[in-house]
């Protein structure tokens, strides 16, 4: 990012608490002067039938797809309150957040909830000028599908390639980052979900 | 039919569910039906909400009644049959300011029961959900009963046995073709404008 003439910083955090979201927020403002955006982009997945659903599994998935999201959210929106002017915060949900797909259940679940809480947040902080979206990725090709079993075979994958209406294959993770820089220039969308699948699950919810 | 209930204490729902002819059990795998009711949701700002009570809504909205429900999914899927009623809240229907917390909880809880519709329906298992608005026993702390009320088309608060009724409907065989469905016994009040900023206030 530095070649492409931005000032970029790394900050390593769990994002599963909000001690860790408030000393990433603190630690990008002091290095870049203020905090405008926030994606909220983490997230994990386990594919498995809700019979096998551990506390365990609960507690990685819930911890980082909904905990993550909302301690990130409200520690960036309270920066934002503090310089008074405003912002914009993009999480990334899901296709989940629309519809339930087995065996994703618990992931599901945070998504949906996610895609609610947008609409929370986008309520209760446009008097603060904070616009509140998200976007709805497909199958994008990134390392969060390696224990898919619906990409764990040749066959498979193309089976899921056919199941895409535009393009007949997954996103790339820029053609995401296009949908959130597009949430993010505008000036009067708020509480509002993008869905960037390819046509996945156009009329399927 | 013998329905086992995880309910808080005294919960007015599950004493409803007694008086409809069921048989409420507390305890027993084998029952043919499964009810979990939630505590009734609190209100809160996403903002003013301290991580340890956002963490505890969600506890007591998603987690612990999924963790109570699951035993009795294993056990009704080996049967090949049981249905699955799980009490949740209006607020997990659309986004209501200071319903952040309590609302994500239940819309968790609502897509779990789709997704155990979806896994159990196979197994002769159905799994359903009902939403009620505004309780008469029920509405939380600091919000206004009358405001409630104006945004209830209905204008009047759900009794407990308003939302026992339709469970007892969605565990019978009355409904034995509907599966995966949110019903919202809320006298109207998700159709309305549900736009007041904060219905505390007004």
């Amino acid at each position: 990012m530095g070649s492409l003439g931005r000032r970029a910083v790394f900050v390593a955090a769990d994002v599963r608490t909000r001690e860790a979201n408030d000393l990433l927020v603190a630690e990008t403002v002091r290095r870049l002067g203020g905090l405008d955006v926030f994606c909220a982009n983490a997230g994990v997945a386990r594919w498995q039938e809700l019979t096998e659903v551990t506390r365990e599994d609960w507690q990685s998935v819930v911890g980082v797809n909904l905990h993550g999201v909302v301690h990130g959210c409200c520690a960036a929106a309270a920066q934002m309150r503090r310089q008074g002017s405003g912002g914009r915060i993009v999480i990334t949900s899901s296709v989940n957040a629309v519809m339930p797909f087995s065996p994703l259940g618990v992931y599901g679940a945070t998504k949906h909830a996610v895609a609610l809480l947008a609409g929370v947040m986008a309520r209760e902080w446009a008097e603060d000028g904070i616009a509140v979206n998200h976007v709805g990725p497909g199958w994008v090709d990134s390392n969060i599908n390696d224990h898919s079993p619906d990409f764990a075979t040749p066959e498979r994958r193309e089976a899921a390639r056919a199941s895409i209406p535009f393009g007949r294959r997954p996103a790339e993770p820029r053609e995401i980052g296009e949908a959130v820089a597009c949430l993010v220039e505008s000036t009067y969308t708020t509480g509002a979900f993008l869905r960037v699948d390819g046509g996945l699950v156009i009329g399927k919810y | 039919m013998r329905v086992l209930v995880v309910a808080p204490a005294e919960d007015p729902v599950a004493e409803a569910l007694s008086g409809l002819g069921l048989e409420v059990t507390r305890d027993g795998l084998d029952a043919e039906g499964l009810v979990t009711v939630t505590p009734e949701p609190e209100l809160a700002g996403l903002a003013d909400l301290d991580p340890a009570a956002w963490e505890a809504a969600i506890r007591r909205g998603a987690e612990e009644p999924f963790f109570a429900a699951q035993p009795w999914l294993r056990a009704a899927r080996a049967r090949g049959s049981g249905s699955w009623v799980a009490v949740t809240s209006a607020l997990g229907t659309q986004p209501y300011p200071l319903g952040g917390a309590a609302g994500a909880a239940a819309l968790m809880l609502q897509t779990l029961v789709r997704v155990a519709a979806l896994e159990g329906g196979p197994h002769g298992v159905r799994a359903n959900a009902v939403a009620p608005g505004w309780r008469q026993d029920g509405v939380p702390g600091g919000l206004d009963p009358a405001l409630a009320l104006a945004d209830t088309p209905l204008r009047q608060l759900a009794t407990a046995g308003d939302v026992a009724a339709t469970v007892a409907w969605l565990l019978s065989p009355a409904a034995a073709h509907v599966t995966g469905e949110v019903v919202r016994v809320d006298g109207g009040y998700t159709i309305t404008k549900g736009s007041r900023p904060d219905p505390r206030k007004e």
